[in-house]
């Protein structure tokens, strides 16, 4: 993709600016500018790579610089060698530090010219599978830190950035296991932050009916159970390696899944006065696909020792 | 004036304990055996009552009182235990443990230990002498009742038939007893009986004239109120002992409204808050209000730093020897703001207060209770956004409550599979009248305040009951709500009645202030809220208004049935 900095922009017309396309229209379009918290690994790296690969701009951002270096060292190896694809810059951010995501908001929006979607990606369970009075404090911080502030800060930093585009942006809170209310034993403190953020989209999406602001979305993101490290630190019992090898998938197959219908959103949530409407919820792992998968496991043994051995 | 030292444990030695400080006042409080553990001089489980007044502070230091008895402690071979008190005496001194190390100091008490008493007294001797003296008065009782007994045997009857009351004191206290609190059902079987007649009369059906409703209303309702009356002593079952709870962010709102209700139950409570000043006010307050024969204690706590509550939580368990329910009340509501407007430090603090505060005190409490051969209950509190409805204007406290009520399920399945009973439990108390909700609250906000708030201390009569219930019966996992669906819906119905309520219509507050309404003239009326409250009940509730109903059908039945040949 050219890069012409500086160039002359025009009424309704996409001109490109840092690395991303600058929308001074009303209308959201493909390719996409996108930011990723936290996208060094697991999901989000995942993510990272299907959005380059689908020609959007990414700018992702981790705590570790070395992590984001080689994060984006790789990911701008892949975008160069692919055809069409979209190109991914970084920044080290702490989520859970109100300054440092200020000034990622604005990097990110000099980057890449505007912020279309904002995926609020970062999250912790501390790697860590333990019943809470065994947690340390440490963990206890990091997880709540970053699960619950770190979405928060982000979320309005995202908003601050958006309301001022014209074309407005959405953006995407990560849910995960405990967010539909069920019990999540010996990670307690991780379940209880991810109920927290499925409450905090839909207060998000009230208040910004009730202040009209209409051209930013609030969205939830289930990736059910993927593969990463944040999972594997669990299977250490017989039902844990039951349910990871029967529900989980790779990072790379559940990003294949989102991205196409998050990049689906910005089109389908629109209303016909041309505002966002009602907020939407992208499942990977739905009840049923689980219950069928579970079912399916039980009745032929497939997936059996798919990714950790049994017995 | 300068107290003893009490710092006991390298642990809380930097503790700014102010449960400790002097005061003019003698009191007594009760402690529970507890261990201090002194690292050179060994270890002494204490039963003691503490009695704290100037004097003793004077005695202390003069070096009198009881100071050969500590000295003998103290020369004990140390990593040694030795046990003190029981029944001895009403005594009580201050000492300076180790002459080595004037850091760690120790409080000696030895006394009575499931007696409160305040003691009176101005000076150590008059203590001293009271027992020998209580000794005396039970001899001279003794020998009385002997010269009772060794009259006449027609002297006596003559007695009991001429003063029955004072001949054989145990009926008379059976009789009142059982005639105590007889007078209070009196509106609901008038009530009853008048509902039923009324609707028979209306409705054209009859049993025996207009009479014989009105009598099986009235025997309903009796029915009704001995069975609410045998179920509150049956059902509401109340510790054995008097329960040591600890309430963080216990120095005003609901939560001082909650440590005052535990303590009129008779319950020894730690009340915490993030200043010193705030703690030592809110004792203060809570003496004043339910009486200075309490076990009152207070450390300054700040729930977002693990440090501070691993501080809080050794010393309330050094200070009540153990903990057996823990209220995680401390919150913060940021203010009412769109979260677009909120600061980040705002936003931050909401998150660390709620949801990390609570995540680090239900820790310690776990921790602390595990070790527990009691075990011990957990309560936190939820707020709205529990029920995962959105909470605009407060966006980032509603995130928290919403984690904050998740995490009861999480921790009940995570106790089922240890061996300690922790019980986890949520608090619901509605919406009550406090800062955190008042704090920014509009006009429109003010007029739903007045249909659908209430007072702390009413909310607190409600929920400390039902809480001291779980703790007794060792439940696990009970959400405990005082405004549910059905009831703010009632609310709303009713809303004409409660106009004006709290806020007039220009959203002026016409309510009276903590103080009147604990102590002054509304004192009544909060005392009738609160006891309204407390005895409410969801099942008896419906089984009254069920009976009457069915009552009413069987009359209606029975009539046409009579109507027809």
């Amino acid at each position: 993709m050219a890069i012409h900095r500086g160039a002359h922009m025009r009424q309704g017309e996409a001109v490109t600016t840092g690395i991303g396309v600058t929308r001074s229209g009303k209308d959201l379009q493909p390719p996409y500018n996108v930011v990723i918290t936290g996208g060094t690994k697991g999901v989000g790296r995942a993510l990272a790579k299907e959005f380059l690969r689908a020609g959007d701009s990414v700018v992702i951002c981790s705590r570790d610089s070395d992590r984001v270096n080689g994060a984006v060292r790789e990911l701008d190896g892949f975008s160069k060698a692919e055809e069409g694809a979209g190109r991914i810059k970084g920044k080290v951010c702490n989520m859970a530090k109100p300054g440092d995501v200020a000034s990622f908001a604005n990097y990110a929006r000099d980057t890449l010219g505007t912020v279309d979607l904002w995926i609020n990606n970062a999250g912790s369970n501390g790697y860590k599978y333990k019943t809470l009075a065994e947690s340390s404090d440490a963990d206890l911080i990091n997880i709540v830190e970053t699960n619950v502030l770190g979405t928060m800060l982000g979320c309005k930093e995202a908003i601050r950035v958006m309301r001022e585009q014209r074309a407005g942006g959405h953006i995407f809170n990560m849910d995960g296991a405990g967010a539909d209310g069920d019990a999540t034993p010996r990670f307690a403190a991780y379940g209880a932050t991810k109920r927290g953020l499925v409450q905090l989209s839909k207060s998000l999406q009230a208040e910004l009916k009730m202040l009209s602001i209409n051209n930013v979305g609030i969205h939830n993101l289930s990736p059910g159970m993927v593969t990463t490290d944040l999972l594997m630190a669990g299977a250490d019992t017989a039902t844990a390696k039951f349910f990871i090898n029967c529900l989980a998938d790779p990072p790379e197959e559940v990003a294949a899944y989102l991205v196409p219908r998050i990049r689906r959103v910005p089109l389908d949530s629109r209303t016909l006065g041309g505002a966002i409407g009602q907020g939407s919820y992208i499942k990977y792992l739905t009840k049923s696909k689980a219950y069928g998968q579970i079912l399916a496991r039980l009745l032929t043994g497939a997936r059996k020792d798919r990714f950790v051995a049994e017995d | 004036m300068d107290g003893p030292v009490r710092r006991r444990h390298p642990a809380t030695d930097t503790a700014r304990s102010v449960f400790q400080e002097s005061s003019e006042h003698s009191e007594v409080g009760t402690f529970g055996s507890r261990h201090f553990t002194g690292s050179d001089r060994g270890s002494v489980e204490l039963l003691p009552q503490c009695i704290r007044s100037s004097h003793h502070a004077q005695g202390w230091k003069k070096g009198f009182g009881i100071r050969p008895m500590m000295d003998a402690v103290l020369s004990m071979p140390s990593r040694n235990q030795t046990k003190l008190g029981g029944n001895c005496c009403e005594t009580c001194c201050f000492s300076e443990t180790a002459p080595k190390d004037s850091d760690k100091a120790l409080l000696v008490v030895a006394s009575n230990v499931t007696v409160f008493r305040r003691s009176k007294s101005r000076s150590g001797t008059k203590i001293a002498a009271k027992p020998a003296k209580l000794l005396q008065e039970s001899k001279k009782e003794a020998t009385r009742s002997r010269q009772l007994s060794d009259k006449a045997p027609l002297e006596k009857l003559e007695k009991v038939l001429t003063s029955p009351r004072k001949a054989l004191p145990f009926l008379s206290e059976a009789a009142d007893r059982a005639t105590h609190g007889l007078h209070k059902p009196i509106g609901l079987v008038l009530t009853s009986a008048y509902v039923l007649g009324t609707a028979c009369q209306l409705s054209g059906v009859s049993m025996g004239g207009t009479w014989g409703p009105a009598a099986m209303g009235a025997v309903l309702g009796s029915l009704y109120a001995a069975l609410n009356r045998f179920g509150m002593k049956r059902f509401w079952r109340t510790p054995h002992a008097p329960l040591n709870v600890v309430v963080t962010g216990g120095t005003k709102g609901i939560g001082k409204a909650i440590a005052r209700e535990f303590l009129r139950s008779g319950d020894r409570v730690m009340v915490s808050s993030r200043s010193v000043q705030a703690v030592r006010r809110a004792m203060n307050e809570l003496r004043e209000e339910v009486g200075t024969d309490i076990w009152i204690g207070g450390i300054d706590c700040d729930v977002s730093s693990p440090a501070s509550v691993q501080r809080l939580a050794d010393g309330a368990a050094s200070q009540m020897g153990s903990i057996d329910v823990w209220i995680n009340n401390a919150g913060y509501s940021g203010s009412f703001q769109s979260f677009i407007d909120a600061r980040p430090d705002q936003i931050q603090e909401v998150v660390q207060t709620n949801l990390l505060g609570c995540l680090l005190c239900t820790r310690a409490a776990m921790r602390l209770m595990a070790a527990q051969p009691r075990g011990g209950h957990i309560f936190n509190m939820d707020g709205a956004g529990a029920d995962g409805l959105p909470t605009p204007q407060y966006a980032a406290y509603g995130a928290t409550k919403a984690g904050i009520a998740h995490l009861m399920g999480s921790l009940t399945s995570e106790g089922a599979s240890g061996a300690a009973r922790v019980g986890v439990h949520c608090l619901s108390p509605g919406m009550v009248l406090t800062n955190l909700l008042l704090e920014g609250a509009s006009d429109i906000n003010k007029q739903i305040f007045n249909i659908l708030c209430e007072q702390p201390e009413t909310v607190a009569a409600f929920l400390v009951p039902r809480a001291r219930t779980v703790a007794a019966r060792g439940e696990a996992g009970r959400y405990i709500r005082f405004l549910t669906l059905p009831r703010a819906l009632l609310r709303f119905i009713t809303a004409p009645l409660r106009a004006n309520r709290f806020f007039n219509a220009d959203g002026e507050a016409v309510y009276a202030r903590e103080r009147d309404r604990i102590l002054g003239q509304r004192a009544k009326r909060t005392e009738r809220l609160a006891a309204a409250a407390a005895r409410r009940s969801r099942n008896l509730a419906f089984a009254y208004s069920a009976s009457v109903a069915t009552a009413y059908a069987i009359i209606a039945a029975d009539t046409l049935a009579r109507v027809k040949p």
